[in-house]
Order: C-alpha cells, then sequence, then structure tokens
C-alpha cells in the first residue's frame, strides 16, 4: 500500500481510536501514525489513562439499592377483544371528519387554550405531585370528576397508544372547574388532557403550538377539550381521536 | 413479578452512575436512580421486547431528570461542584482516591452534554451510534462532545500535575 494517498489522521481519529469507534483497515492506519509521532501517541496514552481512572471513580461510588415495591395496577390489561374495539373506535374517529384550521382562535378559544397550555406547563413537569387523585383510585377520580364537572365522566383509556393514566386533578376554570387528566408513555413523556364546560365551539380538531407544547382541541356537547403534550403532530392527532371517541357519551353508554 | 424488579435491580449501579453524571449530586441521584426503577416497573408491558432494557432505562433517566431539572441551573455546570449539597465522593479507601475525586470533580464540571456522552462511551462502554440514540443526536455530535471533554480533562491533568510534583521536591 502506498502511504502517499492515506488520508491523512485527523482529530477524529485519534478520538475515534481510544472509544474503538474505527474500522481495522483506519485503526492500522491510526497505529503506524501514533507509532512515528510521539505526541500523538502521548495523548492518546494520556485519553486512556483518564478513561480508566473514570471509570475506577464512578465504580467506587458508594451506591444504596433502592428498594422497589411492585404497586398493582388498578384495572388489569383490557382482554384482546377489548383492545380490538379501542382500535377500531381510533380508526372510526380518524375517518370520521377533521380539518386542521389556522392558528388565529377567536378569543374565547385563546382563554381556553391558554388556561390548558399552562395546565399542561404546571403539571407535566410535576415530580411529586404530578395528579391530585392517583391512577389507583380510578373509579373514584371519575366520579368525582363527574360531579365537580356536572356531566357523566369517563376517564379514555389510551393504552392503546402506548399511554397509562398517571390520574387527574380539577383546575379553577373561568365560570366551572376544569378537570386535568394525565398520562404518560413508556419513556416517562407526558400528555395532559383538559376539559371544561364551555361555550359551544367547532366540533373539527384545531391545533395550538406554544414552545415545545402542541395541543389539538375541538367541543362536543358544552364541552371544550384539549389534548397537549411534547409529541408528533400526527401522534397528538390519533389521541385526539381516541379522546374524542371515548368521551362521546352515546359511545359510552353502549 | 419478582422477575422484573429483579432484573430491574441488576442495573442499580449502572443506572446509579449515570444518574451522578447527570445530577452531579449525591442524595439527587438517588433520588433519581428509585423515581427510575419505580417508573421502569410500571412501564414494563410497554416496553417491546425488541428493545433492550439499558438504552430504554437510560432514556428513561433522561427524560425524567430532564422533565424534573429543566427550570434550575443546579445540575448544568454553571454550579461549580463543591458548592453543590452532596458532591459526590469516591471513598477514601479506595486506593488513589484523592487523585480520582479530582478527576471526578473535573468530569462533573463538564457542560452537561460533554459529560453525558463521555460518560455513556467511556464509562458505560455504549458505541457512538447506541449514545446518538439515547441522547437522539447524530454521532458526529457525540464524537465531536466527546473530543472537547477529553480536551478539558487532558489540560486540567497536566494542570494538577505540576503543583503536586513540586510538592514531592
Amino acid at each position: 500500500m502506498n502511504s502517499s494517498t492515506e488520508t491523512p489522521i485527523r482529530e477524529e481519529d485519534l478520538v475515534r481510536y481510544v472509544d474503538n469507534e474505527l474500522s481495522p483497515q483506519r485503526r492500522l492506519e491510526v497505529e503506524a501514525y501514533l507509532r512515528e509521532n510521539r505526541d500523538a501517541a502521548d495523548r492518546v496514552a494520556e485519553d486512556r489513562k483518564i478513561a480508566g481512572d473514570l471509570k475506577a471513580a464512578f465504580s467506587g461510588l458508594p451506591v444504596n439499592p433502592p428498594v422497589l415495591a411492585e404497586r398493582r395496577r388498578a384495572t388489569p390489561y383490557p382482554p384482546l377483544a377489548m383492545t380490538g374495539a379501542i382500535a377500531a373506535a381510533l380508526l372510526i374517529g380518524v375517518f370520521a371528519g377533521w380539518t386542521l384550521k389556522p392558528v388565529t382562535q377567536p378569543p374565547a378559544r385563546a382563554a381556553f387554550l391558554s388556561d390548558a397550555l399552562a395546565a399542561h406547563r404546571t403539571f407535566a413537569v410535576e415530580v411529586v405531585h404530578p395528579v391530585e387523585v392517583a391512577a389507583e383510585d380510578e373509579r373514584h377520580l371519575a366520579t368525582w370528576l363527574g360531579n365537580r364537572l356536572n356531566r357523566p365522566f369517563h376517564i379514555p383509556d389510551l393504552r392503546v397508544a402506548g399511554l397509562t393514566l398517571m390520574g387527574g386533578r380539577l383546575l379553577p376554570g373561568a365560570a366551572d372547574p376544569a378537570a386535568q387528566l394525565m398520562y404518560d408513555d413508556a419513556d416517562g413523556k407526558r400528555v395532559t388532557v383538559y376539559l371544561r364546560r364551555d361555550a359551544d365551539g367547532e366540533a373539527k380538531f384545531q391545533f395550538a403550538k406554544s414552545g415545545p407544547e402542541q395541543a389539538f382541541f375541538w367541543s362536543n356537547n358544552g364541552f371544550t377539550y384539549a389534548v397537549t403534550g411534547d409529541l408528533s403532530r400526527q401522534k397528538l392527532l390519533d389521541l385526539a381521536n381516541l379522546i374524542q371517541t371515548q368521551f362521546d357519551p352515546d359511545r359510552a353508554k353502549q | 413479578m419478582p422477575d422484573r424488579s429483579q432484573r430491574l435491580l441488576r442495573e442499580t449501579e449502572v443506572l446509579h452512575r449515570y444518574a451522578v453524571t447527570l445530577t452531579r449530586d449525591r442524595s439527587d441521584a438517588e433520588d433519581l436512580v428509585q423515581d427510575c426503577m419505580e417508573r421502569a416497573l410500571r412501564k414494563w408491558t410497554l416496553r417491546q421486547s425488541s428493545v433492550p432494557l439499558r438504552p430504554w432505562l437510560f432514556r428513561m433517566m433522561r427524560n425524567l431528570h430532564v422533565s424534573r431539572w429543566r427550570r434550575t441551573k443546579k445540575h448544568d455546570n454553571q454550579v461549580p461542584l463543591d458548592e453543590m449539597e452532596a458532591p459526590p465522593q469516591v471513598p477514601a479507601a479506595q486506593e488513589g482516591s484523592a487523585e480520582l475525586n479530582r478527576l471526578l470533580t473535573r468530569m462533573l464540571n463538564l457542560p452537561a452534554e460533554q459529560r453525558e456522552a463521555l460518560h455513556l462511551v467511556g464509562i458505560e462502554g455504549c458505541t457512538y451510534a447506541e449514545a446518538a440514540e439515547i441522547l437522539g443526536v447524530a454521532e458526529g455530535t457525540i464524537m465531536s462532545r466527546i473530543s472537547r471533554a477529553r480536551a478539558s480533562l487532558r489540560q486540567d491533568s497536566s494542570k494538577a500535575r505540576r503543583p503536586q510534583l513540586r510538592s514531592v521536591t
């Protein structure tokens, strides 16, 4: 091999060499280079020494083992048939028809949205008290929110979309109180559903965005709903469909 | 199921090390490990079987950490480590603990993104591709973060060595 045709050894190669991230061929070239360049060889040796010392330092840190008590799920996973029904409902929702509107909202919607987004921002980062009533008390949560919102209340099951219920809380609203439900996914990303009695708005899904949070909102039977999260627009829209279908009182009676 | 708990508990040390790098504080690190383990148990059934456990846990821990601390500067390198409430320390019984502690302090004073990349690759042995996936950045970004992290550690270590040599003579 003619060494003059080789790509010169660069910073990147030296970094990758230490981490074993080079192809076998490139590795040989770096090794040849190191034999002739004392400074580079010293530097690599030093990086390796630091890497070894760091490992030693971290492995010496004392660890207290965490205490793990597996909590029982409040509700068992739905049987396959029910999962199918939820998936079917999701599909119906998708085809039931929606349009996206530009983000200019009439003032009434703007107030609703800013409340929903503020509630999301406040509680989605909360570690100790993310919810007022936890998912373990799902039945109590549904009854309580139903009484305070003065409507039959059924908590949407979003497990088919990979989200589990964390719980919910009641929040002050302009005239009537509002409810917030919180869910999280396998990676711990949180999604909130916010609803309150509100003047009749559009039944269509509308989109809003504020910082990293995106929301879809819609109205139905005198209530306005928002689903908010740091998720892709499509994923949120799928959730909005799923939630709308499950909140539909006609469907809930079935 | 006890089986799950056991598999998780086997990851305790790995998670604790990463929590130390994320939080730079002993008690915060312990809380983070506890939260992450509890969440992992609850989310166990949502993890697809094709997803390897460790990267899944790293991602979960990182999300927890970000959502918990995004409003504080506490865990960024803007607060010097010795001003933290409980800076992580190598026990004095360990050989060379003084020198290791100095290195640990310098590492934990690196910018968060550099120490995270250095941690996953240098301490946990992740490939650049695995680290990129966990941190949600490109592979080249991992390489350049590690490059910068190593450059500052090297510089610091040659600085730190000089006074030590003087004290020997």
